[in-house]
């Protein structure tokens, strides 16, 4: 790992601090798992803005002010009053027992130093939760999330624990629901952004009760056997564990003992938990381990085992389906609904609104796609040994110094999987257009145009089998295309434009 | 995306230049269209931040809103926009020519021929993308539930005359603007991707400025550059070249230039109201409110400077547009949209209340039906107009072209022996025909005549013409083809109908709301309704958002 790790650093370059990834950016990733660059660069924290402007392709993304006062504005609204009004929401769109009286809601504050401390506080809270059995709102948590071989802090914008026990994400968006309707697209980024928090909060969840469990238990001894660990540099890159199956859920459950057994955790001891995490990879033998999952299953709290009572009372508002099974283990899956809560601007107003959008096949396909994003390791295995995107930027840390042709040729040893929807979500994206152009690659047409063209995959050779100049007759995409120029040849000629209009 | 799509896409990337993507205009283009350009603020539904509007495209009319939080400067800009459109909007309300139409009687319950009004031409608006009629489908909910003071004196804040009665024009255009195939509200985007194909991808097409640069690039650049140009450019600010096209500005635009304008009007606007809470008159508090006049001029300024480019583009394309010849069926659909423009100048006229929030379950089925009719009719019609369209019909296997090769009377079995020639055409094509397939051709005087197919073969596929002949025992003049003869045979229907007639009220299905309960007083009469049909008229403000109207 420390391996990986080192060569991450040197692909960033010297002296360069990782940029996190967010959830935004790895629901975009996940959109386009194959593309190998992407999750490079992002893997390695690269800023790809800096790195796209370097080479002379910046992205024209960018936020106005004005969104960004009024987005502002309206997410403070929600947190007023300790979220009364987001609790509301919560309740009267999910149900979940009696309403809380005013002051009876849980806040707690999750401020600590660095990402690492933060996730713990996080999961030492929700362990609080699950045990105080009342309402918690958790504005702005920690979680994180093994993507390709390196772990990814998210934030999501708000965690509800119901006193159930169960959690819902809360996605606060800026877009109006327009009498009870929104963007189709706007929602379903939304719902891809809250998928990757879900899958990460079920970790969080299922670590959080295996701390609890191991608190209850009071096994000094577990505490005596972990602490101890092999602690190797701790670097911004954390801990690798496995990502597949349920193996790699376990692991995370039994990683860190050593806080809840000590109580609740304060910022002050999540950051002494950083040596007692770097030694996941000898936890796996440890015997002791192996009972967590069982005993977090017999110490589930009951009424979080009646799925009807979990899903709300028969008044709930909205029609809550049954959790899927989680990959992540029952008691995980369970802990976290598959239905978040969209909270959004009502109508032409700036008082919230919030509906409830199931997210299971969101959840199933980002489950998937991060499932098979290529490691990291094995990218990073195919590069040449000096690669680096380091822009060896001058002393004022704004202007890079490195020659852009060899930033591009250092860039080109990663290969990118372009699509023209990578406009919207990839701040390399034009830069990976120019070249995809420049090469003559269908791609740039769009994925339609690649799928029907079956091998023929360059603007010159499609246009050559289509003219017959090249290609195998009995290809049925060239007999296709064939076909397609005879016709669109003699319908031209037909009309007597051919050429003609337009074109001048 | 069909291949021949695909394939003209290929040769604009190989060449640079946009190749077309039909051969005669397939949308109607109005003599004089008022073509409106929007801008929205950021992050906000439905704050507008000026727009362009006009039908000389010399002179258009440019509104501002400066600070658009103002709630009054927001109301001022719509009512300064009613103005502008509703007189263009009316202006087509009088011309009328009669038109025979078959109703159903009321009170027999028979079809019978009535004599009904039908505009002679209707308005057109123009906006620059689709993202302007989605934009303009805004505008119209916000506006057309408002209160004038005429309408209601006590509205605590009543809208500007005119207001109200634009969002329900606004509103009927953009729902008009979901019909396949109308005209009423287009956006220039989709007008101009439907009739030249650009050697970029789909989502790219959207920018009206790179879009015209792939049609028609300025000189000495080709497509590719000057649509590249169009999307990238920027001047030493940092600011686009090409500002977009809205109603979305460039958040370049936004952070540099508009926020500190707005800014300092803002701090003009407080400074004029310090002056006059103080007391001051006459030269200081003229001083002030010029300050708070040149702040507002400087914002009027810069959006037009954001507006003024994407009018003039949008202008270019409809002289582009203009030079194609209009397709055949082209006058056909404007005559619905038309209609369309009549029956809601009738509804306005009768008082009818505005449009609900949300259509009723049996308006919802009415209008799905309405648009799957309208987009197989779009579907047939542009094939029949456009040898492009057909090609890719013929692609698909939907369509065969070939030349006759032989024609063989024949005559139908039966007590009345009818005409039924079997026609033999040999063709490249590769339709999905089988024996019994009713296929479509049209006949020189426009209508349509059936056949079905017999055989096909080496020797070509042989059609049996079953009507289109006449009713005598000889076949019309012109209406069988002879040996040598070019024609098309198509397998859809050249005039297709909608599904079946939806039901009676009385008859609505429970899915649908069930029947409407009837009022009578007397309660025990009405037959007992599972659900009453949703409230469809609900035009009252929302409750619990007393902020709901812009």
């Amino acid at each position: 790992m420390a391996a990986l790790r080192q060569r991450l650093a040197e692909l960033r370059g010297p002296g360069t601090t990782p940029r996190p990834l967010d959830a935004r950016a790895l629901a975009a990733l996940a959109a386009n798992p194959g593309c190998r660059r992407r999750a490079l660069l992002d893997g390695a924290g690269v800023d790809k803005t800096a790195l796209a402007r370097a080479l002379g392709a910046p992205a024209p993304f960018g936020r106005s002010e004005f969104a960004f006062v009024r987005g502002n504005a309206f997410e403070a609204r929600i947190r007023a009053d300790g979220g009364a009004e987001l609790i509301r929401l919560v309740h009267g769109r999910l149900g979940g027992g009696e309403p809380p009286e005013p002051g009876e809601v849980r806040v707690p504050d999750l401020a600590a130093p660095g990402p690492e401390g933060r996730a713990a506080r996080t999961r030492a809270a929700l362990a609080e939760a699950f045990a105080a059995g009342a309402w918690t709102l958790m504005f702005h948590p920690m979680v994180r999330l093994e993507v390709a071989g390196s772990p990814v802090f998210l934030e999501p914008d708000a965690v509800v624990v119901h006193p159930d026990g169960v959690c819902t994400v809360v996605e606060v968006k800026s877009f109006p629901v327009l009498d009870g309707s929104a963007d189709a697209a706007k929602v379903g980024a939304a719902a891809r952004q809250a998928a990757v928090y879900v899958l990460a909060l079920r970790d969080a969840a299922s670590a959080a009760m295996a701390e609890a469990v191991t608190a209850e238990a009071a096994t000094a001894e577990a505490a005596t056997t972990a602490a101890p660990g092999p602690a190797p540099d701790a670097g911004p890159v954390g801990p690798v564990g496995p990502v597949e199956g349920d193996a790699g859920t376990a692991a995370p459950a039994t990683r860190n003992p050593a806080p809840a057994a000590g109580g609740p955790v304060a910022p002050r001891s999540a950051e002494a938990q950083h040596p007692a995490q770097e030694q996941d990879p000898a936890e796996a033998q440890d015997p002791g381990q192996a009972q967590a999952p069982a005993e977090a299953e017999q110490h589930r709290p009951a009424q979080a085992q009646d799925p009807a009572r979990e899903h709300g009372p028969a008044g709930a508002a909205a029609p809550v389906p049954p959790d899927a099974p989680a990959p992540a283990g029952p008691e995980a899956g369970a802990r976290v609904r598959s239905t978040v809560l969209l909270v959004c601007p009502r109508d032409f107003s700036n008082l919230p609104t919030a509906e409830p959008v199931d997210i299971r096949k969101q959840l199933a396909v980002t489950r998937r796609q991060l499932e098979r994003m290529t490691r990291l390791e094995e990218i990073a295995a195919a590069l040449p040994e000096d690669t680096t995107f380091d822009l060896r930027l001058t002393d004022d840390g704004r202007t890079p110094t490195r020659p852009a042709g060899e930033l591009a040729a250092a860039v080109d040893t990663v290969p990118p999987a372009y699509a023209p929807d990578c406009l919207a979500a990839c701040e390399l994206a034009f830069h990976c257009r120019s070249q995809a152009r420049g090469s003559g690659a269908v791609e740039a047409l769009g994925r339609g145009a690649r799928g029907e063209l079956g091998g023929l995959t360059t603007v010159a050779g499609a246009l050559g089998a289509a003219r017959g100049e090249t290609g195998d007759p009995s290809d049925p995409a060239v007999a296709a295309l064939r076909r397609a120029a005879a016709l669109r040849a003699e319908a031209l000629a037909t009309a007597g434009t051919a050429g003609g209009a337009g074109c001048r | 995306m069909s291949l021949i799509t695909t394939l003209a896409r290929l040769e604009a990337a190989d060449s640079g230049h946009a190749r077309p993507g039909a051969t005669v205009l397939h949308r109607h283009l109005s003599g004089r269209p008022l073509v409106f350009v929007p801008l929205t603020t950021a992050g906000e539904a439905g704050a507008p931040l000026g727009a362009l509007a006009g039908t000389d495209r010399a002179a258009p009319r440019l509104l501002v809103v400066p600070q658009p939080r103002d709630r009054e400067l927001r109301s001022a800009f719509l009512a300064e926009l009613a103005e502008v459109l509703l007189p263009y909007l009316d202006g087509y309300a009088d011309a009328v020519e009669t038109e025979e139409r078959r109703e159903t009687d009321p009170e027999s319950g028979r079809k019978v021929t009535v004599q009904a009004e039908l505009c002679a031409d209707a308005p057109q608006l123009l906006v620059p993308s689709g993202a302007g009629v989605a934009f303009v489908q805004l505008l119209g909910r916000s506006m057309r539930f408002r209160r004038t003071a005429e309408q209601d004196p006590e509205a605590p804040r009543p809208a500007p005359p005119g207001v109200p009665l634009l969002g329900r024009w606004l509103t009927h255009y953009g729902e008009r603007a979901r019909v396949p195939g109308s005209s009423l509200l287009l956006p220039m985007t989709g007008l101009l991707t439907r009739h030249w194909t650009t050697g970029q991808s789909g989502a790219e097409d959207q920018h009206l400025g790179a879009l015209l640069g792939w049609i028609d690039p300025p000189a000495g650049l080709t497509g590719a550059e000057a649509a590249l140009r169009a999307e990238l450019e920027r001047d030493e600010d940092g600011l686009l070249v090409c500002p977009p096209a809205g109603p979305a500005t460039d958040p370049a635009f936004d952070n540099r230039r508009l926020a500190p304008a707005m800014a300092r009007y803002d701090r003009a606007r407080a400074a004029a109201a310090h002056a006059e809470e103080a007391g001051h008159t006459g030269r200081r508090l003229d001083a002030a409110w010029q300050d708070v006049t040149a702040a507002g001029e400087e914002v009027r300024a810069l959006v037009e400077s954001q507006l003024r480019p994407v009018w003039d583009a949008v202008w270019r394309g409809v002289d582009l547009l203009r030079a194609l010849p209009p397709g055949a069926h082209v006058a056909e659909r404007w005559k619905r949209d038309r209609w369309s423009y009549t029956s809601h100048r009738d509804r306005v006229r009768a008082g009818e209340p505005p449009q609900p929030k949300r259509d009723d379950a049996v308006t919802a089925a009415q209008k799905l039906a309405t648009r799957e009719t309208a987009q197989a009719r779009l579907d047939a019609q542009e094939a029949l107009d456009d040898p492009l369209v057909m090609a890719e019909r013929r692609l698909a296997g939907e369509a065969f072209a070939g030349e006759v090769t032989a024609v063989e009377p024949a005559v139908s079995d039966g007590p009345r022996p009818m005409p039924r020639p079997l026609v033999t055409v040999v063709t490249d094509d590769l339709p999905h025909l089988a024996e019994g397939t009713v296929v479509h051709r049209v006949l020189p005087d426009g209508r349509s005549q059936p056949g079905q197919c017999v055989a096909r073969g080496p020797e070509g596929v042989t059609v049996r013409l079953t009507g289109g002949m006449g009713r005598g025992k000889v076949p019309a003049e012109g209406s069988v083809p002879e040996p040598g003869d070019h024609i098309c045979w198509t397998l859809f229907e050249h005039a297709p109908r909608g599904g079946p007639e939806l039901p009676d009220p009385e008859r609505t299905p429970w899915t649908h709301g069930g029947p409407p309960v009837l009022d009578d007083g007397t309660g025990s009469a009405a037959p007992p309704a599972p659900a009453p049909r949703p409230v469809v008229l609900d035009t009252g403000p929302d409750p619990t958002t007393p902020e709901d109207f812009l």
